[in-house]
């Protein structure tokens, strides 16, 4: 199990900016609490996964064969 | 037959008797479009009214059933679109700001194929900004509020095709479902409303939410109408790409087939924890009817689907932000704060998570079609509880969040239904979901059909739609 996350907002700016997204301080403090929340849940896949899981296929499931 | 009883009948009913020339399509655009100005206001469903246009098309649709007959059994019937499928020539928004001038030069696919089964475009219908929420709180358009209590939101992001039909205002409507923004507003407002299977309806002329999540399907008063718009909108379309060649079929079939011999999978864990106790009596409930009708409960389980929501919020927040990018990186401020801060989310997440939400997107695939071996049908609430007042914070965590027992028919694909199955202690409707098998929409609607005949909930109306 990955450590407990702990971002910083100026790390959340920085990240932002290098995206071409304008994010203030406010906006950084508001947001990082939710994006801490999901990326601690999903590190929890990387247990989760048995190894030879495959990503979902793009394409629709299909119908089961006749 | 006055203005109130038509706006209130089956489209199916609608259908019949406009084909037998008893009933006017003028007449009911008419009434329809007089209850739409002296109740909307209340309700907020509407964000444009076709008047002049829809009796245009209700002239050309009676004339051509006088001269020729019915093209089937939709003709002449009003149908209201959320407004996030292309209308050519007439004003598409998605209930935004950034896209308020935008006006499509095409039908979306699903919109072409309602013209050819000569349905009626009576208007446009408010949404949650972009289908990005559950609430249709919608900063730029107002409120949409439930008709069965409007101090209460009417669900999302389908919030007006649910408003429309239970104040009788439309019969027949169309919305989009990521996270179930089809099936919450059925559910909040006590209709039907059916997301079928990931690649069943074209997505052509539909704006985007999350490419790999969304669906289109219908939203009625009734099974049979749900399953009459299905054999409007669904099959192959080369123009989406992820579309299936999978044959439609008449999904009208088997409605009232019934349900003895059928296995009922009842998920206990996740579906039913959590859940408010009017809601879990009245889903028991309606369990207790479908064994009644002849159905066989046993016990279900699917052991990943508490990752459902985690998983499917990485994928929809990812592809919503990357849909979203220019406009966030030069017009941020024209989204309203909910929309916007769920946007910039999407940007912080790496790579590597979200193929790993892909990939869970594939165990909980696979979990669910093994217990729909076992079963035909999962049945479960749709929501855990009933709507919250209008301006309540809505979490997005897992544990909290109002959609989490519909995203995971959204994350595997299934097709699922929602249709009302009670009230609660405040007389909010309560929805009964039915999960099914990979392109088996037959089998929900069947079952659907089943307990809506065994029982009176569709035919329940908010106070004050008279």
């Amino acid at each position: 199990m990955p450590d407990a996350l702990h971002l910083t907002e100026t790390f959340l700016i920085e990240l932002a900016r290098a995206r071409g997204l304008a994010l203030d301080p406010a906006r950084a403090a508001a947001l990082r609490p939710q994006i801490e929340s999901l990326l601690a849940r999903l590190a929890r896949f990387a247990d989760l996964l048995p190894a030879d899981t495959v990503p979902a296929p793009p394409a629709p499931v299909r119908p089961p064969a006749p | 037959m006055s203005g109130e009883a038509l706006a209130f009948l089956s489209a199916a009913e609608l259908g019949r008797r406009i084909a037998r020339g008893e009933v006017s399509p003028v007449e009911v655009v008419r009434a329809l479009l007089g209850r739409i100005e002296r109740l909307d206001p209340g309700f907020g469903s509407f964000l444009l009214v076709l008047g002049d246009r829809a009796l245009e098309e209700a002239r050309a649709a009676e004339a051509e059933i006088a001269a020729r007959g019915p093209r089937g059994p939709l003709h002449g019937v009003p149908v209201a679109l959320k407004d996030i499928f292309d209308t050519a020539g007439i004003r598409t928004t998605a209930g935004s700001k950034i896209l308020a001038d935008r006006v499509p030069a095409r039908d979306a696919r699903v919109v072409d194929r309602l013209r050819a089964a000569g349905t009626v475009l009576l208007g446009k219908l408010a949404m949650h900004e972009f289908a990005y929420g559950t609430t249709t709180t919608n900063p730029h358009r107002g409120a949409c509020r439930n008709p069965w209590d409007r101090a209460h939101v009417p669900g999302g992001s389908s919030g007006g095709s649910g408003a429309a039909l239970a104040a009788g205002l439309a019969h027949l409507s169309l919305g989009t479902d990521t996270g179930g923004s089809i099936r919450i507003p059925a559910s909040a407002c006590g209709v039907v409303g059916l997301k079928p299977t990931f690649g069943r309806v074209s997505r052509r002329g539909v704006i985007p939410l999350a490419w790999s999540l969304d669906h289109v399907g219908p939203l009625a008063r009734t099974v049979e109408d749900a399953a009459l718009l299905m054999n409007a909108i669904a099959g192959p379309d080369p123009g989406d790409p992820w579309c299936a060649d999978a044959p439609a079929g008449d999904f009208t079939r088997d409605l009232e087939r019934g349900v003895r011999g059928l296995t009922i999978g009842v998920p206990e864990r996740y579906f039913f924890e959590g859940v408010a106790r009017d809601i879990g009596d009245a889903v028991r409930a309606a369990i207790a009817v479908l064994g009644r009708e002849g159905a066989r409960p046993v016990a279900a389980d699917v052991p990943h689907v508490s990752e459902a929501h985690t998983a499917l919020h990485a994928i929809l927040a990812a592809e919503a932000s990357a849909y979203h990018a220019p406009w966030l990186r030069t017009r941020a401020e024209d989204y309203g704060e909910d929309v916007r801060r769920a946007l910039e989310l999407g940007f912080f997440i790496p790579a590597v998570e979200y193929v790993n939400a892909r990939r869970m997107q594939q165990v909980v695939r696979e979990e669910f079609v093994a217990a729909l071996r076992e079963a035909d049908v999962l049945v479960a609430p749709s929501l855990p509880v009933t709507p919250p007042a209008i301006g309540e914070p809505m979490s997005r965590e897992p544990e909290a969040a109002w959609n989490r027992l519909m995203t995971p028919a959204n994350l595997s694909g299934l097709p699922a239904i929602s249709l009302p199955c009670g009230l609660d202690g405040a007389g909010m409707p309560v929805g009964l979901q039915i999960i099914g098998r990979p392109f088996d929409e037959a089998t929900v609607l069947r079952v659907a059909r089943a307990f809506e005949r065994a029982t009176d909930w569709h035919e329940r109306r908010p106070p004050g739609t008279e």
